[in-house]
């Protein structure tokens, strides 16, 4: 079924954030991030943010960053952000 | 700044949130359709954010499920605003009668401004005004300003012009009065001064003189008629004569701008100098200022300091030419005559004769032709009666 909608977004060249329900990251500067489709926060603290993914999760990690905003689509996240990184499902196990 | 307002509007409340895996917690809010913001992190097991007070409900069913605890710190926004308020209804009453009686209160007249009066009392507008229909605490709305400012005019000859406007809930009121020609007095004319008649016109009585001719203080002029009044305007031609003199040569002290402060005591008569030497410049003003150190009641202790302030001075010798010496010896002369000219005389022309020039001085003779009336009413004139 994926591999179907993935050739049909090729063929239309339609978005794939928005039919495939993939994450959007906006990021402004160092202290702002917009992401749209999360699926949740699996880990919140003042250092380190932990955001599900569909396809995995993406970690911040920064000083006194707090969640501005979040709803059932999207969140934003401010604070002064030092790193972000993506961790693909199942990834960190061998 | 729009969600702000937008927060502020909905009204929403702050809450804290305890529990365990509140990560997960907050996904489940969310996931609920439920807006969080401005979420804190305090603690594993304690965060601290906001939401909509109507979301508040929404949440019980998780909180229920789960072993979290939510706690309301503070309720921010209008909704509660108005809740306060319809507690505080009293406060909200005070405020609406604030209103209205301001706004009725400046619907009235509540004073009057009058300017420009000279010989008119105040209280004579003020009863016409009043006669006219308007007083203290007259509504605005029914004072039709044009109308009484014709009124006034009419009902008070001695104005010439007026405006009313307003200030607030005060009348402003700007007139002029009308400068009545005072009438004739019982008497003859006489003149006030010597001159030469250059314009007669009799408005009561009968001239004795004509134009032209030459008339000396205390001449009669105007005759008075049958009613014993005499008026009329007499202008002459009156010649006023002064000397004035100025040397060619003058001597200006300059301050150079130098000066020198010694200090030195005294006690009983005697100047005793702390310093030795005498006055430091060859030319000098000196400013010598005594103070008395020790005062008790009416016991002073004979011994005073004194400053002694030496400025130097240069004298310097100015020569002036022939024409500045002129000029200086014309408004001396001037000088001495202006005290002499009624307020309001116009200058018809000066003339000046030098009478005496040297190298040293100069000297001359300054005359000034002007046109007066000299029109004098002499009351005790028992003349034809």
């Amino acid at each position: 079924m994926d591999k179907l909608k993935r050739q049909f977004i090729r063929v239309f060249e339609l978005p794939a954030d928005i039919i495939m329900d993939l994450p959007l990251l906006m990021l402004v500067a160092d202290n702002k991030l917009y992401l749209e489709n999360h699926k949740g926060i699996s880990y919140f603290q003042s250092e380190e943010i932990k955001i599900k993914i569909k396809s995995g999760f993406i970690i911040l990690k920064g000083r006194s960053l707090s969640i501005s905003e979040i709803n059932r689509e999207s969140l934003s996240i401010s604070g002064k952000i030092l790193s972000i990184s993506y961790e693909p499902r199942g990834g960190d196990r061998p | 700044m729009i969600n702000k307002i937008l927060h502020y509007w909905k009204g929403y409340l702050k809450i804290d949130i305890r529990g365990n895996a509140l990560g997960r917690f907050i996904s489940q809010i969310s996931e609920l359709g439920i807006l969080l913001w401005n979420i804190e992190y305090l603690s594993y097991d304690h965060y601290r954010g906001c939401i909509y007070k109507d979301d508040y409900n929404k949440l019980r069913p998780l909180l229920r499920k789960r072993r979290c605890q939510v706690k309301i710190l503070e309720k921010r926004g209008f909704p509660f605003f108005l809740l306060k308020i319809r507690k505080r209804l009293f406060l909200l009453f005070g405020i609406i009668l604030f209103i209205v009686i301001f706004q009725v209160g400046a619907s009235f007249l509540w004073s009057f401004e009058i300017v420009g009066l000279e010989n008119i009392e105040e209280e004579v507008i003020i009863g016409a005004l009043r006669e006219a229909g308007i007083k203290r605490g007259s509504p605005k709305k029914e004072i039709d300003l044009k109308e009484i400012e014709n009124y006034l005019l009419q009902k008070l000859p001695a104005i010439s012009w007026i405006d009313l406007s307003w200030q607030g809930t005060r009348l402003y009121i700007d007139l002029v009065e009308k400068r009545l020609v005072e009438p004739a007095g019982k008497g003859a004319i006489v003149a006030s001064k010597d001159g030469i008649i250059t314009k007669l016109i009799v408005l009561k009585g009968q001239a004795v003189i004509k134009e032209g001719d030459t008339v000396t203080a205390g001449q009669l002029l105007i005759l008075p008629g049958k009613d014993g009044e005499a008026r009329g305007i007499v202008n002459a031609e009156i010649w006023y004569e002064a000397r004035g003199e100025s040397s060619l040569s003058d001597r200006v002290i300059v301050n150079t701008g130098k000066h020198r402060t010694y200090w030195g005591l005294k006690i009983g008569g005697k100047l005793i100098r702390l310093h030795r030497a005498g006055p430091p410049y060859e030319q000098y003003r000196l400013k010598r200022t005594f103070k008395k150190i020790f005062t008790w009641r009416n016991i002073s202790v004979p011994i005073e300091l004194f400053k002694e302030e030496y400025q130097e001075i240069i004298i310097i010798e100015m020569k002036y030419s022939t024409a500045t010496g002129l000029f200086r010896a014309k408004e001396n002369a001037l000088a001495g005559l202006l005290p002499q000219l009624a307020e309001g005389t116009v200058i018809d022309s000066i003339y000046h004769e030098v009478i005496e020039s040297g190298d040293e001085k100069i000297k001359l003779r300054l005359i000034i032709k002007t046109e007066e009336n000299i029109a004098c009413l002499k009351e005790d004139f028992g003349g034809r009666n």
